[in-house]
């Protein structure tokens, strides 16, 4: 056990594990993940390896971060972290109380003790308990002694709980358009769910009532809220709202407001045959008055092209919340454009075949609904990584010790326990203070 | 207070010229071993960070968000940074004055390089409206000053280790130059990983994922594990000298990939608003 202890915690282990972790995640950057390639780049650069397909198709290297065996190299790398912590603490205590004296520079000779803790104090250095009067130490900061476990531990505990969080969690998303209601068993738009977690299920039917965006000086959207109602299986309506950076919270749910919202427009268009199809096609919401939000090309069951659209906050240009945006729609054949006409609201116009119109437009908002269990062990994490990292870089404990001479005076020594040449000045200065008066 | 178009480019470009000049005094006070040509040099650019900080409050206020949505504020406000902890650097470390000769100059070209981007006023997406934004983009910039100036470091350690002849016998001893380095590259890992934290609360607030393997994610995490075994190669292992200048070196060029090139070629988030 204590081998296998000693293993885990060996620095070439250490140094093993970090530099294979970077050379993972380069990996990850050169061959394309399902999570964040894009479209077609996956399937090219297999095109152009096909040599090396047998070994990442075996790994699954197009798909690493949510691999069992990433899982277990973190959970590893956590596990050594955590012990090597243990041995820290124990090393951090010893060293706080060690008399490194031998291994430390002579600072000044024959000085009074009065004397010497009188400069330790003025340069910040405090006295610690020691075991008679034959050795004094003197230390700055010496809380920096732990800075390193602090951070180290913090490591580990972010580490795990992001597994925990990774294996655990599950989220969905949907869109909402303003009086639409969407019920739990009607599929996400997308979910994930980690590999211990069952899919996620909306507790019950979310109706999204209104979309208010609030503009700054400058015609920004400075805040988006959505105002929904959840309805509980038992009949109870719940009022709920979300807002972009402030998160709606139901039982053990998080429902945030993604940055895509704007105008759905409903449209009817009318064929040549006589036929009506009514659609509603939304829009990101412009980001200026002079710009243009766009929509995704969307397809249809009776025509064979693409209809997409783009519009402008106001048709005369003077208001974001004029309430008379200016539509302009498209008929695509692939990347080429068929037909193109501009509405506004009740106004008709002729797309390619079709006469169409602009029947309303509402809000439409994109949320997505998340449950993640451990997110808080996550966030101490960090806070214990931040604290330890500033203690351990910003303040390395400084050492001063006294030694007894014959005479009663003392011999004193200085030391760092880190960056030794930075804090030359320093121990300058307490030199100086420390011969003060002397010959 | 408000300035035109032309006004603002004027001033900057004001600010460039005194940056440079402040390079050349602290170029030739290093050259000549002229104290006091030095200490004008930093008085200068003193007063070039005073009018560049008024330039970038100006600039704040007429945008409504802070210099890090156009590349023309992204580097002007890295050039501020590095020249602020250049300052800050040298009033509390008197030894490495001689920093100035290659941290000004990389200064000033990056806001010579600002000023030929696009200037036009970029939209603030809602979801930058936080806080925890401008903690992490902060962060990163104190850490690429602090990574800017231990570089510098391990280049003067590489130059006078080569020849010891010269102006480079003004610079401090081998034993000096290393120990900094190597003091710098903690305080750039420190405040590189606490803006990545940082970074990651944001996420989380806005988009309900603290982690999502975004390219520019991955590439910092990258950089901040290369420091790490960086740090502990020379914690550890006794790497030191010529070689650990090397080895920062690297991880200081490859933190420079992490901020201008990946942040801006990969289909990730941060591309998005950063083109």
């Amino acid at each position: 056990m204590k081998r296998l202890k000693r293993l885990m915690t060996a620095r070439r282990l250490s140094l093993g594990l970090i530099l294979g972790s970077a050379a993972l995640l380069y990996l990850s950057t050169v061959i394309p993940q399902q999570v964040e390639a894009a479209p077609g780049a996956l399937a090219a650069w297999r095109a152009g390896h096909r040599g090396l397909l047998w070994l990442v198709d075996l790994l699954r290297l197009h798909n690493i971060y949510a691999q069992p065996w990433f899982a277990a190299l973190n959970l590893f790398a956590a596990l050594s972290l955590a012990l090597s912590s243990w041995d820290q603490f124990a090393a951090a205590r010893r060293r706080l109380a060690a008399d490194g004296s031998s291994a430390a520079e002579l600072c000044a000779e024959s000085v009074p003790l009065e004397k010497l803790y009188r400069a330790a104090r003025a340069h910040g250095y405090r006295p610690l308990a020691t075991a008679g009067a034959e050795r004094v130490k003197c230390v700055k900061y010496p809380w920096g002694y732990f800075g390193n476990l602090l951070l180290h531990l913090g490591i580990a505990l972010a580490i795990f709980a992001s597994s925990v969080v990774a294996l655990t969690g599950r989220q969905g998303s949907l869109v909402l358009v303003e009086g639409e209601q969407r019920e739990p068993q009607e599929p996400w738009l997308a979910s994930e769910a980690g590999a211990l977690a069952a899919p996620l299920r909306l507790p019950g039917g979310l109706r999204l009532n209104r979309v208010r965006v609030g503009f700054d000086r400058l015609n920004q959207a400075s805040e988006v809220t959505s105002e929904l109602t959840l309805t509980e299986p038992g009949g109870r309506s719940v009022p709920l709202s979300a807002a972009i950076n402030r998160i709606e919270r139901y039982g053990n749910l998080r429902i945030y407001h993604s940055a895509q919202y704007g105008d759905a427009f409903s449209l009817t268009l009318t064929g040549a045959d006589g036929a009506a199809h009514t659609v509603k096609i939304a829009v990101q919401q412009p980001v200026s008055l002079a710009e243009a939000g766009y929509s995704d090309d969307l397809a249809t069951a009776w025509s064979p092209y693409l209809l997409s659209a783009k519009s402008f906050a106001d048709v005369k240009g003077r208001s974001m919340t004029s309430g008379n945006p200016l539509v302009v729609l498209r008929l695509m054949n692939g990347a080429k454009e068929v037909a193109r006409t501009s509405l506004t609201l009740g106004a008709t116009g002729t797309l390619g075949e079709y006469r169409v119109r602009l029947d309303g437009v509402e809000k439409w908002a994109k949320l997505i609904v998340v449950d993640l269990k451990g997110m808080e062990a996550v966030f101490a994490g960090f806070a214990v990584i931040i604290l330890g990292g500033l203690i351990h870089y910003l303040m390395p404990p400084r050492e001063l010790f006294g030694v007894r001479e014959a005479d009663g005076s003392y011999r004193v020594y200085w030391r760092t326990t880190a960056f030794g040449e930075c804090f030359a000045e320093e121990r300058d200065r307490l030199a100086a203070a420390l011969r003060k008066g002397q010959r | 207070m408000t300035l035109s178009y032309m006004q603002m480019v004027a001033a900057n470009w004001a600010v460039v010229l005194m940056y440079v000049a402040a390079a050349v005094f602290a170029i030739a006070g290093v050259q000549f071993e002229k104290d006091s040509l030095e200490r004008v040099g930093f008085r200068i650019a003193s007063a070039g960070l005073a009018l560049h900080s008024v330039l970038i409050a100006l600039r704040w206020r007429e945008v409504g968000h802070g210099p890090y949505m156009a590349p023309s504020e992204v580097l002007s406000s890295d050039a501020w940074m590095i020249v602020a902890g250049l300052l800050v650097c040298r009033r509390l470390y008197p030894r490495l004055k001689a920093v100035g000769v290659l941290a000004l100059p990389a200064a000033f070209l990056l806001l010579a390089l600002a000023q030929f981007y696009d200037p036009g006023i970029r939209s603030l997406p809602t979801t930058f409206r936080s806080v925890w934004l401008i903690v992490h983009i902060a962060l990163y910039k104190i850490s690429l000053a602090t990574l800017v100036i231990g570089c510098t470091l391990a280049i003067f350690y590489l130059m006078k280790k080569r020849s010891d002849a010269g102006w480079r016998q003004r610079l401090p001893s081998l034993e000096v130059l290393d120990s900094y380095s190597y003091r710098f590259a903690g305080f750039g890992f420190i405040f590189w990983t606490i803006g990545m934290l940082a970074g990651s609360i944001w996420a989380y607030q806005s988009w309900g994922r603290f982690w999502g393997w975004d390219p520019t994610e991955t590439w910092s995490l990258i950089t901040c594990l290369t420091i790490a075994a960086y740090l502990h190669l020379r914690r550890f292992f006794g790497l030191r000298g010529t070689l650990g200048a090397w080895c920062f070196i690297g991880c200081f060029v490859i933190s420079v990939l992490t901020l201008f090139v990946m942040a801006t070629l990969s289909g990730s988030i941060h591309a998005q608003y950063f083109k």
